[in-house]
């Protein structure tokens, strides 16, 4: 707290000053005070923040103008309208300017998607969003909207045996009504270089190439004036900015404002058609398109760009002129950061499952390696992990892409962030991602083939080489299965598996003899490895092309994801597919537990449950992601992207890669349960299943020596193999039996990603499973953390439990550890360091450091039989937390709040 | 690739010929705690043997001094299932109601006689036992699975306690193994064992941390029950042949006076060791008094007041001591 307290005396910042004079627009996912399946949470609101119905007015406007007209030409007319006359302000002290509401304390709403849930809303969670009028005015916008909206159709087309998964049930659900839209604009090669006026050019090059002959004709002709229209009102609501800050600047009576004012001024003019010439002009021009493909034609989350690289030329060239300074470049950045965090949307309430809190997910990453495999970190990286630690706002999540060439000034400095309290940079290890894109590639680059066009704009031939390599590693493991003994082959077969990866990337003699030697037969290796090099963080760990990695110019599908309870379908495996919550049969009917005869039998029915929810999911993803293609297409983000203008097609039509994925919600307990019912009820043969099954029926009441045996089974996240490998076994699987079920656009499901904080709904839902947990227990967050309290080893068996799920088989990657901030403090802070080295050489995808704030301490302290695994670590002293006296547990805890300070968390 | 096929063969080798002849070796430990980080270079794995000849009275480890089994309570995550009571054959569990309605449990410790019978029938792990049989070969397998952590920390298992040297052939044991691994070994020792002893680990070891907790015999056998002869000779013995890190705990009233200090200091300053460390006295401990049925001797005792540390870190540097550390926890 003291630091908190100390820096308000100190002189604040301009942009520390702009930063706390915001409104804060998170939004909070909370257990509802009576949670039931179907309403497991409750959102709530800070009540300072307002709806603005600007948007949805001036949209609602425009297609009631348009009626009849094809959908791309009405959307697109429905931005130039918004565009021409919302409001436009800019702060006092602003460098980098762009709003999307009327006021700075207020949220847009989008009623073509969906608009009931809001009204509904208005007599709870966000009664004090509108006042009187404003909810008069909605009304008379959802008058409009009733039989108009995306839902509404979507009702109407969905088959009655889906409509049951259109709401979450307690197993799957989706942002059917309120999609993600996750997107990459490709700022690297198409709006810096071209400017809105190269991309009209181009638009007007390639509408001249078609003749009328092509059966698409006239789509191709409403497309390209689509994009013309979004283009020039994007022209002239830049050009409105400029005005505004001049006239700003005419009345401004301070000097150093007027100077300000004068500045965004003239970047706004230069910039509102032509490319960006300087630092400031690239972040702003940036800031324009991000703000509008995210926040005002579609509310959708995601960055997904290296900004150490994107701003790079711009910065160097400014440097060299003697027009930047390092502070400079941070200061703006600060800016940047400032806006970026203020974005946010308010959500129905089901949204908020998958799209936590409506945050955006805006992460930038920093680091990597360039497209040569070499160190990639530069000054701006730095920059931005120093704007984090000024304004310490929670977006953009910083993402360190970590290889064995990092700077290890630049490790250093995100240790500095993390220990400060933020949390960031989480750490990405390139070693798993590019390791994981190459294993895609056969996938994903069949996906461009159609498309040569995308791969030869890249520069990169794959398939040939790609081909190869996958066939040789197949014909090898072909002879090895025939001939070997089984230990023998386990061990040749993962070598062979890693064969294609270390031929790539070994640094060795032996990789570069191998590669020059396929180079001198017209296979250059290294091209392969252009695209994966690449690669950025989307949002939370993952989402993107593909799974959280992402290219410049692709987009995803426009759903993205959908959400499934693991745990849920281990529950409908003991009972048959019935919720015992409220025993609606949701789940396929399987064979009756209490006959199976092996655990082999327990895990199949595990994973018909599965196939079963991801089928059924699978299918409105289809015809959801259809409906909104047709009714909501994306002019303006189809010149932002690689092909589109090209092709003469929007964006969300098939061309670009485009996956989905399905967030999992509770795999770690689900592990753990199957770990418990392999162990107990085959291997031991100590319980019975009936037993097990009453048991958890009865959430344990008069059960609980059984319940303490099943608490005592191994968990995952203590280095033991037994449940490590039921872990990493029931990943491949699971992804084994839904890689036949693929979305509309061809590409197979994955079971992946990451939740980022919705886990807790998925344990609502559930009744007590086998793992010990109790009726309505929270779930472990993340793909590969331990659940809480379960990871009894200390933080290294914790990794190591990790290391044994290979992320390019299982797809799962998102693992959070708490750490106490003394950990990398002082003496400790070069363990620390090689803690992470010997985490990125165990090849885990993923980590986020936590700090362990003050307030788990206290939970510990009013909850000690959730907290047994929190060790003090103290020299030659062996103890745990909640063994600590009372006195002395505070003593931890007012020492923690002193090492970490205060700053806002979400 | 290489590497990999390099470690594949020589698993094999060692599997095929490592089978030891020797019988393995058990010993008594209360905990194996990973991640430890300042118990030694590195990221190390601390084992804690239980049993010492020293009682200190400020000892933290209160669970460490008896080499026996004992009975450890946390009443706090107790849940009143009342199943220990049912099972305790000597009635030694005690419950009294209290007038905010819970009821408070105690162990009537004359009673009690160890046989762990409430502890297997407690459903919330408010009753431990602290203190289990173990054997040398299955410390190092859970040892081993850190390895890629000590490889790069510079880390690796430290033998702590209570006294490991109570146990020599199990600590032996322990130590050989390690070394066959080409784990980093850290022995942290109170010194008081026979020189023998000393002298069959010592080719095992790459690091001694010795305490060194008051020069006077006299003041050092009222406060820990045990002369420092022998400790002094041990540590001449061990000078020259080991690295050696010295560890002072620094007690209020006890060895905190400059005269203690400088006597510890000049003894430093004739040794030949790698680092001296003071270790601050801390309460830490002391919930596990209660939770042992002891009763806790120094709970007036202030910590180390900031000016004292400002003396002994003067000290140090006038005697041209550098490479002295004081953990503050």
């Amino acid at each position: 707290m003291s630091v908190g307290a100390q820096s308000l005396n100190v002189a604040r910042t301009p942009t520390q000053r702009l930063n706390e004079d915001r409104i804060y627009k998170i939004v909070q996912l909370r257990e509802a005070e009576e949670p039931s399946v179907h309403e497991p949470a409750k959102q709530t609101l800070n009540p300072d923040v307002k709806i603005c119905l600007e948007r949805a007015e001036l949209v609602t406007a425009s297609y009631r103008q348009t009626e009849g007209e094809p959908w791309i030409i009405r959307r697109a007319r429905a931005l130039a309208h918004l565009l021409d006359n919302m409001t436009i302000y800019i702060l006092d002290n602003e460098l980098i300017v762009g709003n999307y509401a009327s006021t700075p304390d207020s949220l847009p709403t989008y009623p073509e998607f969906s608009h009931m849930w809001l009204e509904k809303g208005l007599d709870n969670e966000f009664k004090h969003t509108l006042d009187e009028e404003g909810k008069k005015r909605l009304k008379e916008i959802n008058r409009y909207w009733v039989n108009h909206d995306v839902e509404h159709v979507l009702y109407e087309v969905v088959p009655d045996e889906l409509k049951n998964h259109l709401h979450w049930n307690g197993v799957v659900t989706g942002p059917w009504f309120w999609p993600l839209g996750h997107m990459v604009p490709n700022y690297q090669d198409r709006v810096f270089p071209l400017g809105i006026k190269g991309m009209l050019d181009e638009v007007d090059h390639y509408r001249s190439k078609i003749s009328e002959t092509d059966p698409e004709y006239r789509e191709k002709l409403d497309f390209y004036e689509a994009c013309e229209i979004s283009a020039r009102a994007v022209t002239a609501w830049i050009l409105r900015y400029a005005k505004l800050a001049q006239e700003k600047a005419a009345r401004a009576n301070d000097a150093r404002l007027k100077a300000d004012f004068l500045k965004v001024a003239g970047v706004c003019s230069n910039i509102a058609e032509n490319p960006p010439q300087n630092f400031h002009e690239a972040l702003q021009a940036f800031w324009f398109f991000h703000l509008l493909t995210t926040q005002i034609t579609w509310s959708s989350v995601g960055l997904g760009q290296r900004f150490d690289q994107l701003f790079y030329s711009y910065y160097r060239k400014d440097k060299e002129a003697g027009r930047l300074t390092y502070e400079g470049a941070v200061e703006l950045f600060e800016h940047l950061w400032i806006k970026l965090d203020d974005l946010g949307q308010i959500n129905p309430t089901e949204s908020c499952y998958i799209q936590v809190g409506g945050t955006k997910f805006q992460n930038v990453t920093i680091g990597g390696t360039d497209e040569f495999g070499n160190d990639a970190s530069n000054e701006l990286s730095f920059a931005c992990v120093d704007a984090t630690m000024n304004v310490r706002t929670l977006q953009p999540a910083l993402c360190l892409r970590y290889h064995d060439k990092i700077d290890p000034k630049l490790v250093d400095k995100s240790i500095d962030c993390i220990v400060s309290g933020m949390g960031m940079p989480s750490i990405f290890n390139d070693k798993a991602a590019i390791k994981y894109l190459l294993s895609l590639s056969s996938s994903v680059f069949k996906e461009f083939e159609p498309d040569r066009v995308t791969l030869d704009m890249l520069g990169v031939k794959v398939s040939g080489s790609t081909q190869v390599l996958s066939r040789s590693g197949r014909m090898a493991r072909r002879l090895v299965e025939k001939a070997l003994p089984v230990a023998v082959k386990e061990k040749l077969d993962n070598t062979l598996r890693e064969l294609p990866y270390f031929l790539l990337t070994d640094g060795g003699k032996t990789g570069a003899f191998i590669r020059s030697g396929l180079k001198k037969i017209g296979m250059d290796l290294d091209r392969l490895l252009v695209i994966p090099r690449s690669w950025a963080s989307v949002a939370c760990v993952g989402a993107g092309f593909p799974n959280g990695l992402v290219i410049q110019g692709t987009l995803t599908t426009i759903i993205t994801a959908g959400v499934l309870n693991f745990l849920k379908c281990l529950e409908y495996v003991l009972y048959q597919g019935v919720d015992p919550a409220t025993g609606n049969q949701l789940g396929i009917r399987t064979p009756d537990p209490r006959t199976f005869q092996s655990y082999d039998e327990f895990l199949a029915a595990f994973l018909e449950q599965l196939k079963h929810q991801i089928n059924m999911t699978g299918k409105i993803f289809e015809i959801a992601d259809r409906l909104y293609a047709e009714r909501t297409p994306r002019p303006l983000e189809s010149l932002l992207m690689n092909t589109p203008v090209i092709r003469g097609k929007d964006a969300t039509r098939k061309g670009d890669f485009a996956d989905s994925e399905i967030f999992t919600m509770g795999p770690v307990n689900a592990a753990d349960s199957l770990t418990a019912v392999k162990k107990l009820v085959f291997d031991d043969k100590s319980v019975s299943m009936d037993e097990l099954i009453n048991a958890c029926l009865a959430d344990w009441e008069e059960y609980e020596d059984l319940h303490r045996k099943c608490l005592d089974v191994p968990k995952f996240g203590n280095d033991n193999d037994y449940a490590d490998q039921v872990l990493n076994q029931m990943y491949i699987k699971a992804n084994r039996a839904v890689s036949g079920i693929n979305n509309h656009l061809g590409v197979p499901f994955r079971l992946e990603a990451t939740l980022a904080g919705g886990y807790f709904i998925g344990g609502i839902s559930c009744g007590a499973t086998p793992d010990g947990r109790k009726k309505g227990e929270t779930v472990a967050d993340g793909q590969l953390s331990p659940m809480h309290g379960m990871d009894m080893n200390g933080p290294t068996a914790v990794l190591k439990s990790c290391s044994k799920v290979d992320p390019a088989q299982s797809w799962n990657q998102l693992c959070n550890q708490k750490i106490q901030p003394g950990f990398m403090k002082g003496k400790n802070r070069e363990m620390f360091t090689q803690y992470l080295k010997t985490w990125a050489s165990f090849n885990n995808w993923h980590i986020q450091f936590n700090c362990q704030d003050a307030e788990a301490l206290k939970d510990a302290q009013l909850h000690p039989e959730k907290h047994k695994n929190l060790v003090v670590r103290v020299a030659g002293y062996s103890a745990h937390f909640v063994d600590l006296t009372p006195g002395l547990q505070k003593d931890i805890i007012r020492r923690t709040e002193q090492d970490l300070g205060s700053f806002r968390s979400c | 690739m290489f590497d990999k096929l390099k470690r594949f063969s020589g698993n094999f080798i060692r599997t095929s010929s490592g089978k030891s002849r020797e019988p393995d070796v058990a010993g008594r430990i209360f905990n194996i705690q990973k991640f430890s980080i300042n118990d030694g270079p590195g990221i190390r794995t601390t084992v804690f043997f239980k049993g010492c000849p020293l009682h200190c009275a400020w000892c933290s480890n209160p669970e460490s001094i008896n080499p026996n089994p004992e009975l450890i309570t946390n009443f706090q995550v107790c849940v009143h299932c009342n199943q220990c009571v049912e099972a305790c054959t000597q009635n030694a569990i005690i419950v009294e109601n209290s007038e905010n309605s819970r009821p408070v449990r105690s162990i009537n410790r004359e009673k009690c006689n160890a046989c762990m019978d409430c502890v297997k029938n407690c459903t919330s792990g408010a009753l431990r036992s602290t203190g289990s049989t173990v054997s040398a070969k299955a410390v190092l397998e859970k040892v081993e699975q850190d390895v890629p952590f000590y490889n790069n920390s510079g880390g690796g298992i430290t033998l702590s306690g209570g006294e490991p040297l109570l146990q020599p052939e199990f600590a032996l044991a322990i130590l050989k193994l390690s070394k066959r691994k080409k784990i980093h070994t850290v022995l942290d020792t109170s010194g008081y064992a026979q020189k023998e002893v000393f002298k069959t680990v010592l080719p095992f070891l790459d690091l001694v941390m010795f305490d060194v907790k008051h020069m006077d015999p006299g003041i050092h056998k009222k406060y820990t029950g045990v002369d420092n002869r022998i400790i002094q000779e041990n540590l001449g013995y061990l000078n020259g042949k080991v690295n050696i890190w010295l560890r002072v705990p620094l007690i209020p009233g006890f060895n905190d006076d400059q005269e203690t200090i400088i006597k510890i200091l000049d003894l430093a300053g004739d040794l030949c060791i790698e680092k001296l460390f003071f270790l601050p006295y801390h309460q830490w401990g002391i919930g596990k008094y209660s939770g042992l049925g002891r009763t806790y001797t120094l709970s007036g005792l202030e910590s180390i007041p900031d000016e004292k540390i400002e003396v002994i870190r003067h000290l140090c540097k006038s005697r041209k001591i550098r490479n002295y550390d004081i953990e503050q926890g």
